[in-house]
């Protein structure tokens, strides 16, 4: 054999030899490729943990809210705040309503989404449940655009949309209504006022009760 | 082990228990209430005020009023401006209504008027049954909605066909069609005979009617 074959052949199998080791040593398996870290790429600009928040108008408190953290990102000016407890709405210098929520996106004029398990109490008792609520601070009104769930005094009522406002006592609810008392009573009906204060239902037009003695 | 016999009336109690546990379900009875116009409801007290058209439909007794006021702890409804009672062959009006659900008990008081279809055996002309109508007005009346059964006081006076009664009080019971009259008895039949007893029974089903008591006095026309 020639050396100049020789040579060719030694190189051949060297290359041959180095490619096996790579693909089957060094080479990641398919689909598990290294990339950049999704988390590092979508961090937050500012990510704050443990706040507590409130908002006064005029020299009163109008609300108030514990959250486990807040991220204001890197484009846009909306800023998400997750695990929001203890919140409270102020009325007349004193708590009104109370609320919770899974997390919520406050955009440029102070307007919150909230979502993910979003309930509102009064003196301590759960009044309403809903997957997901808008508050507008400005305008004090508070909307449900889903499903909600009031629960007063042994008694509940689904309505399939809601709207508060915090300048009376009022919860409106539009929409076919289900109010059950205890096992026995139910109400059905369509649109319906809720007096916070009262925890009173006023129902104008057609309603239907239907109680099992 | 046990023996066929006994896994067989074992079976035969449990579908009894099945039974009749089905049956105190279905017993189950249910108010039912309709408005048109409002309805303000406190359940913490239990108190729902119901407005326009209003209906309350219970078994075969159907109340119609304009203002309804429900408490549904106590199972009671009342009624101050005007109520109609229907059930059955009986129909109510009177000024002012307290109903008990609970223990079927309707108390109706003001310009209490009843009005008592009875179907007789005797047939008319085309061959239907005859029907006669009772007509009490009193001032207040008690009326157990699952017997039919009523109490009239306060001045009760009775008309059918053209015989008139009228008494201090009358007692209803619809199983025995029988009302019975108490204190100051007056009857005043067609003819316009008059039958003046301190007690008289009316069978509504019945042209008949007896008086009964110690003084019977009877006026009529020879």
């Amino acid at each position: 054999m020639r050396l100049r074959t020789g040579l060719l052949i030694f190189l051949a199998l060297a290359l041959t030899t180095a490619a096996l080791y790579y693909y089957g040593f060094v080479a990641p398996e398919p689909g598990s490729a290294e990339t950049v870290p999704v988390a590092e790429k979508d961090a937050p600009e500012v990510l704050i943990r443990g706040l507590s928040m409130s908002s006064w108008a005029d020299g009163e408190k109008v609300w108030e809210m514990e959250v486990e953290r807040m991220e204001l990102p890197r484009f846009g000016r909306n800023a998400v705040l997750y695990d929001i407890t203890d919140g409270t709405i102020f009325r007349d210098r004193g708590p009104y309503l109370g609320f919770s929520a899974g997390m919520a996106k406050v955009d440029g004029r102070n307007r919150m989404e909230f979502s993910g398990g979003v309930v509102v109490d009064s003196e301590g008792k759960t009044l309403m449940a809903a997957e997901s609520m808008s508050w507008d601070p400005a305008t004090q009104k508070v909307t449900v655009p889903g499903e909600a769930k009031i629960t007063a005094d042994g008694g509940t009522v689904m309505a399939k949309n809601l709207t508060v406002d915090l300048n009376d006592e009022y919860i409106y609810t539009t929409g076919d209504i289900i109010a059950q008392q205890g096992d026995n009573i139910r109400i059905t009906a369509g649109n319906m006022k809720y007096s916070v204060t009262r925890r009173e239902m006023e129902i104008i037009g057609p309603s239907k009760i239907v109680i099992d003695l | 082990m046990m023996s066929r016999t006994t896994v067989r009336l074992i079976t035969v109690a449990v579908l009894a228990v099945l039974m009749m546990a089905a049956g105190s379900v279905s017993a189950a009875k249910q108010v039912t209430i309709t408005a048109t116009r409002k309805l303000n409801y406190q359940g913490a007290k239990g108190d729902a005020m119901v407005e326009g058209n209003v209906r309350i439909e219970y078994g075969t007794t159907v109340i119609n009023a304009e203002k309804v006021l429900f408490n549904s702890d106590s199972k009671t409804a009342k009624v101050d401006g005007g109520v109609r009672i229907a059930q059955d062959n009986i129909v109510i009006t009177a000024d002012k209504m307290d109903a008990d659900f609970k223990n079927d008990k309707v108390r109706v008081s003001g310009n209490v008027k009843l009005e008592l279809t009875e179907t007789l055996t005797e047939k008319d002309e085309s061959g239907k049954p005859k029907k006669d109508v009772v007509v009490l007005v009193t001032s207040s009346m008690e009326i157990d909605i699952n017997t039919n059964d009523f109490r009239a006081t306060g001045g009760v006076t009775i008309t059918k066909n053209k015989q008139k009664a009228q008494a201090g009080e009358a007692a209803y019971v619809d199983a025995e069609k029988k009302m019975t009259l108490m204190t100051g008895v007056m009857i005043e039949t067609e003819d316009g005979d008059t039958v003046k007893s301190e007690k008289a029974v009316v069978y509504t089903d019945k042209e008949a009617f007896e008086a009964e008591g110690e003084k019977i006095e009877i006026n009529f026309t020879v």
